[in-house]
């Protein structure tokens, strides 16, 4: 018995070294989409051992012979992102099965040119850009955020200050306006092209999140794919050239990584004239890897733009011209060429980020990391701007034939023109510039100023830029702990510093000398009032030369601090976490400038706002077999308000917005995911809730011929909604791919408006109710659909095909048409039609796409990808639209009196028809 | 070697990029516009003679009919509004062009042309004016002629021809002169020696108030009175005009007023061009 059992340990002990040699790894690596096995993929082992091996045909591969420990695998082949694995290798072979990678095809390529912006006639400059899921593996995610984007969708409805972004683990989402920041790194595809995503309400590696989802850019040295990449792009609805090159040296073995990206997207597009960009992006980081813990990278990276801008119109004009991709925001200057075509309305802006990262990871359960990052620099964005003359804008409502509805006669005339001359249909440039040559100062103004001896000229129109420039600096500590193998706690400390002038210069004089820097709205109401009429007391009478800040000029100061914590929970079948964050945000503005009507209240700082934040999460995981996943998340924020909501009119005055206070979010979802072979699902339900919000909209209002602000408070939302994503494997390399979204977005409160005027004291409505209780949120389609195939051939020939549907678009608001005193003096019949809000009509879209790659010489790839939307070249969908943010005063002639007021015609805006995107590419 | 000779090629290349975008990124530059050239055209017959074309109701102009004339008045204060007086010497007349900031195109001194034919002479008060035919509606409203107001058709219609100096007005000291040539009226006047009898306000006329929304905008009137007795002129100011709330001067002194002379029916009017135009020679 005992020799027996010294025998059986004696063999065992001998067998141990060979058993100890069994140890390996193997799977089979195939396409996410179709399964289709990728042969030729490079599998890199690294750890106690290193190993590169090469699937073959089945896109098998095994690594035998493996001492046990924890290794990474880094599974890449070209044309897919890599996908890294970490694995625990044992006694025996590990099999993974399949490694699914996905396309990295960047078809398209999407950027912040596909947010095809128009001009709003607002004051608001800043641009929102809807979220792009596009990046997420999520099978929802990914097809709905580049395919419904044509759309301008707005992914549950919300708006962009609820998704969360991040560069290299900063939060980087505007200070000032809460919007997605793609156009800082906007033509820096290559270079941002590593994301991770999380969806919806779940927590983020890198913070708390909010209710739409996170997105953190893995944008340094070490984390971009290494080698190069070339790609020249030729395309017809959004620019007309794009050149891109990336060098990337991915981690070398003396510890160092540095990567290179630059790009320019130049020329205009297809349908609408005066679009044009004149941009550029460079991207450089270099990162060190000091013994096995610790890493540092530097970062740069910066995109300097230049694009013209198209503005929307009404429908009237839009047939007067016979095209829905009217522009009304450029004129011929001096000639009738394409070089002559000149756009009022120019986006100018460059505003680069230098970031520090540092990783300190001593163990597999123990990382540090902190980042400081820093953005400045300069965003402008141009326009007209004119003194005590005519309108020029070309499609101002005097210049329409509906103006002359009463007259026949003059309603011809008036559409002869628009069809006939150019200098009627489009802004005239040569007449702008012949006004301010022949418009003398010792004519024009009496006042008597310094400097003006001469026969000076005083410009009447000008070009002005309204800018924003920012500097915007952050800092960041976070820990990750894995405890038992099981648990992941995750803290962080952040702190926010920012300061943003926002002010306009004087960009172009059109022709005249000088422009005089005095506030032309007050001096119509008090023309006699020498000092009304400033808008700057420190500075009466200024001559304002081309360079020179004029008119505002303030400043935001902002302070934020945030400390949070993520407990994950990992057991069998179970995950769960819970997660906390609080902070405190604080803001006030400074006024520069002191305006001759705010004597008192626009220089200097306003009251500090200061506002408690705190977020709470939970959620909990099941797996079900292999197949099945069920989870579930709630959380519940308050979140500051922002700072360009805060005051009621911050061009002017450091007046607050009444009932400025934290927005209330809470959200809670439920999904479903089934996956069975290469066949993935993955439903979701959400209902969520926004209370209190605090929104400021300005604009340009000609009847008082001036900027009018709403301040809007008590605006309370509700966005629930069904998603449904799918992707099948069919027969050979064919695969299906579908997302439906079903939602329900609407206002659930009748907020308040407080409008004021700039440039008057006067406060025109003081807490008026806004009945739009159960009006639905506009700009983005509540219900969409996407259905494509896709095929790939064992030759690297991608092929696809999709179909859209889109519905339940409703027009954005003017709060003004649901007030008590917009209604004075209607009809029954008047009232509900200016109440109405405009669904627009239903649309189907056919899109289709094509790619091919070659290896040439084993070693290097060259490749192209032809994107085709819509096919069916339909160019009457609109992608939204908005109320015009005016009202038509109609006063009875005998008394003077206000009898009613009228809407004025609702702005669209228009999909291009079929537009192409070819994009040829070389990498090695 | 070759692979640091790539990366170095690769990184001048980037670096010329982005050097080339920094230096290339500027907007792109317009040649300023070419200034417009006076046109030169000539009358066909004077103010005078075209104004007496006119019987008793609207007369839209079917020939071929030129009339140039120097612009006397200007909207850059607020009292003229959406029309201009010229005046050739032998009359003056109003164009009612319809669009507003006219002072910027249609400067006091400028010579103007129209080509009459296709618009409308018409009469309010008795007093012509050259305008666009009326629509149904300004018919029902009683009006002969109303704006030209489109773009396409001021273009069409009405040129602008030499800038020059601003007219010397006619000086009339009595009514006699005013009621023995009724071709003063749209002329610019200046009234020497005049009375100023004042009105019901002590300014020229009343302004909207700002604040409220309503429209309490008025028109002020003044009076003058001959030297000779011979009778008194009215002026009138409208509530827009940037001068509404200005002092007028005191009852009882003597006064030189230069304006536009207009009628309504018997009433013969003066319309300011600013209230610097009111000299005061002495006070009562």
């Amino acid at each position: 018995m005992k020799i027996k059992i010294l025998l059986l340990a004696l063999t065992a002990l001998l067998s141990l070294p060979a058993l100890a040699q069994e140890g390996g790894i193997k799977g089979r690596v195939v396409t996410r989409a179709g399964r289709m096995a990728i042969d030729e993929a490079k599998v890199v082992l690294s750890g106690p051992q290193s190993k590169t091996v090469y699937t073959n045909t089945q896109g098998e591969f095994e690594i035998k012979n493996l001492m046990p420990g924890t290794y990474k695998l880094l599974v890449d082949a070209l044309d897919f992102q890599p996908v890294e694995l970490n694995v625990t290798v044992g006694q025996e072979m590990k099999n993974l099965n399949f490694i699914s990678l996905v396309s990295d095809l960047s078809i398209g390529g999407l950027d912040d040119s596909d947010f095809v912006e128009f001009d709003m006639e607002s004051a608001n400059d800043a641009q929102a850009m809807p979220v792009t899921l596009s990046a997420s593996k999520d099978v929802y995610d990914n097809i709905a955020g580049y395919k419904f984007s044509t759309m301008r969708f707005r992914n549950r409805g919300y708006e962009t200050g609820l998704a969360g972004v991040y560069l290299n683990g900063v939060y980087f989402n505007d200070a000032m306006t809460g919007y997605t920041p793609w156009s800082l790194w906007s033509g820096l595809n290559d270079a941002t092209r590593n994301q991770e995503v999380t969806s919806s309400m779940g927590i983020s590696d890198y913070g708390l999140g909010s209710v739409n989802g996170v997105t953190n850019i893995n944008a340094r040295a070490s984390q971009i794919r290494k080698g190069f990449r070339g790609s020249v792009v030729n395309a017809s609805g959004q620019y007309r050239f794009r050149v891109m090159a990336t060098y990337a040296s991915g981690m070398q073995d003396n510890g160092w990584a540095y990567a290179f990206s630059a790009s320019t997207r130049q020329g205009g597009n297809d349908w609408v004239n005066g679009i044009y960009y004149n941009s550029w992006a460079y991207f450089a980081s270099v990162e060190k890897q000091f013994d096995y813990c610790s890493t540092l990278a530097l970062t740069v990276l910066g995109a300097p733009t230049i694009r013209g801008v198209q503005a929307a119109s009404t429908q009237e004009v839009y047939d007067l011209v016979g095209s829905n991709y009217y522009n009304p925001n450029w004129g011929y200057q001096g000639g009738r060429s394409k070089s002559d075509m000149r756009n009022a309305r120019v986006r100018n802006s460059h505003e680069p980020i230098v970031m520090l990262n540092y990783y300190f990871e001593p163990s597999t359960k123990f990382k540090l990391q902190a980042a400081v990052s820093y953005r400045f620099g300069k965003n402008g964005y141009s326009a007209l701007d004119w003194y005590d003359t005519q309108d020029p804008r070309p499609d101002y409502y005097r210049n329409l034939p509906s103006y002359f509805e009463d007259d026949p006669l003059k309603a011809a005339w008036v559409t002869e023109g628009w069809q006939n001359d150019w200098s009627i249909r489009q802004i005239n440039w040569d007449a702008l510039y012949n006004v301010n040559y022949g418009n003398y100062f010792d004519v024009d103004f009496s006042g008597g100023i310094n400097g003006i001896s001469k026969r000076f000229t005083r410009s009447k129109y000008v070009i002005e830029e309204r800018r924003t420039d920012q500097q915007d600096l952050n800092a960041k500590v976070q820990i990750t702990s894995i405890v038992h193998n099981h648990s992941t706690f995750n803290a962080g400390l952040e702190y926010r510093w920012n300061k943003t002038a926002y002010f306009k210069i004087l960009k172009d004089l059109l022709g005249g000398d000088y422009w005089l820097d005095v506030d032309q709205f007050a001096e119509r109401d008090f023309p006699t009032n020498s000092n009304a009429i400033q808008n700057n007391l420190l500075t009466p009478n200024r001559l304002v030369s081309e360079g020179d800040k004029y008119g505002y000029n303030y400043l935001a100061h902002l302070q934020s601090g945030k400390l949070w914590a993520t407990y994950e929970l990992a057991l069998n079948h179970i995950e769960a976490y819970l997660a906390a964050e609080g902070g405190l945000t604080s803001f006030y503005r400074e006024g520069l400038y002191k305006k001759g009507l705010f004597p008192n209240n626009s220089y200097g700082d306003s009251e500090r706002q200061n506002f408690w934040t705190y977020t709470a999460k939970a959620g909990v995981t099941g797996k079900i077999s292999g197949s099945h996943t069920l989870w579930a998340n709630v959380a519940y924020m308050h979140r500051a308000p922002y700072f360009q909501d805060a005051f009621i009119s911050p061009r002017t005055r450091n007046s607050v917005a009444p009932g400025l206070t934290t927005e209330k979010i809470f959200g809670v979802d439920l999904n479903y995911m089934l996956r069975l072979g290469g066949f993935r699902m993955r439903v979701s339900g959400y209902y969520s809730t926004i209370k209190d919000q605090n929104k400021l909209i300005s604009f340009y209002d000609d009847l008082n011929r001036s900027y009018t602000n709403f301040a809007m408070r008590g605006i309370d939302e509700m966005h629930a909604g069904l998603e449904v994503g799918m992707q099948a494997p069919l027969v050979g390399g064919l695969s299906f791919k579908g997302a439906f979204s079903y939602g329900y977005y609407k206002y659930t409160s009748n907020p308040y408006v407080t409008q004021t005027v700039d440039n008057s004291n006067r406060i025109i409505l003081e807490n008026e109710r806004v009945y739009w209780k159960n009006y639905k949120v506009g700009g983005t389609p509540q219900t969409a659909l996407s259905a494509g195939l896709d095929y790939r051939s064992r030759k690297n020939l991608f092929l696809g095909v999709d179909v859209g549907w889109y519905d339940a678009l409703y027009i954005d608001m003017n709060p003004l048409y649901r007030t008590d005193y917009a209604h004075v003096g209607l009809t029954n019949e008047e009232s509900q039609a200016m109440a109405h809000q405009e669904m627009f009509p239903s649309a189907f879209l056919l899109n289709a796409n094509v790619g091919k790659s070659w290896y040439i010489h084993g070693k290097y790839n060259l490749g192209f990808s032809l994107e085709v939307k819509n096919i069916l070249n339909r160019q009457n969908i609109k992608t939204g639209g908005y109320e015009q943010m005016r009202l038509k005063r109609v006063e009875d002639p005998v008394t003077g009196e206000i009898d009613h007021y009228s809407p004025f015609p609702s702005k669209y805006f228009y999909l291009f028809g079929t537009t192409y995107y070819l994009n040829l590419y070389f990498r090695f | 070697m070759k692979k640091i000779r790539n990366i170095r090629l690769l990184t001048c290349g980037l670096v010329g990029c982005l050097l080339g975008g920094l230096l290339v990124g500027c907007e792109r530059e317009y040649d300023d516009p070419a200034r417009y050239k006076p046109v030169e055209m000539t009358p066909t017959m004077t103010i005078a003679d075209f104004k007496s074309l006119y019987s008793s109701n609207s007369l839209e102009i079917a020939d071929d009919i030129v009339i140039a004339g120097q612009v006397i008045s200007t909207d850059r204060n607020g009292n003229f509004y959406r029309s201009f007086y010229i005046e050739d010497g032998t009359s003056g007349m109003e164009v009612k062009i319809g669009k507003t900031g006219l002072y910027n195109i249609y400067p006091e001194g400028m010579t103007v042309y129209v080509k009459a034919k296709g618009l409308c002479l018409g009469a309010y008060g008795d007093m012509v004016s050259l305008g666009a035919p009326p629509s149904e509606a300004d018919k029902n409203s009683n009006y002969q002629n109303t704006w030209i107001d489109v773009q396409y058709w001021i273009d069409q219609t009405i040129f602008r021809g030499e800038r020059g100096e601003a007219v010397t007005p006619t000086v009339i000291t009595s009514m006699n002169q005013i009621n023995s040539n009724s071709n003063l009226f749209g002329r610019l006047v200046r009234f020497e020696n005049m009375t100023f009898q004042g009105g019901s306000l002590d300014t020229w006329a009343v302004s909207d108030n700002p604040d409220t929304d309503e429209n309490e905008a008025a028109y002020g009137e003044q009076r003058l009175q001959f030297a000779d007795g011979s009778g008194t002129v009215v002026i009138r100011t409208s509530g827009y005009s940037r001068f509404a709330d200005s002092q007028v001067p005191a009852k009882g002194s003597i006064v030189n007023v230069t304006g536009v002379l207009t009628r309504y029916y018997s009433t013969v009017q003066l319309v300011l061009n600013n209230s610097t135009d009111v000299e005061v020679v002495s006070e009562p």
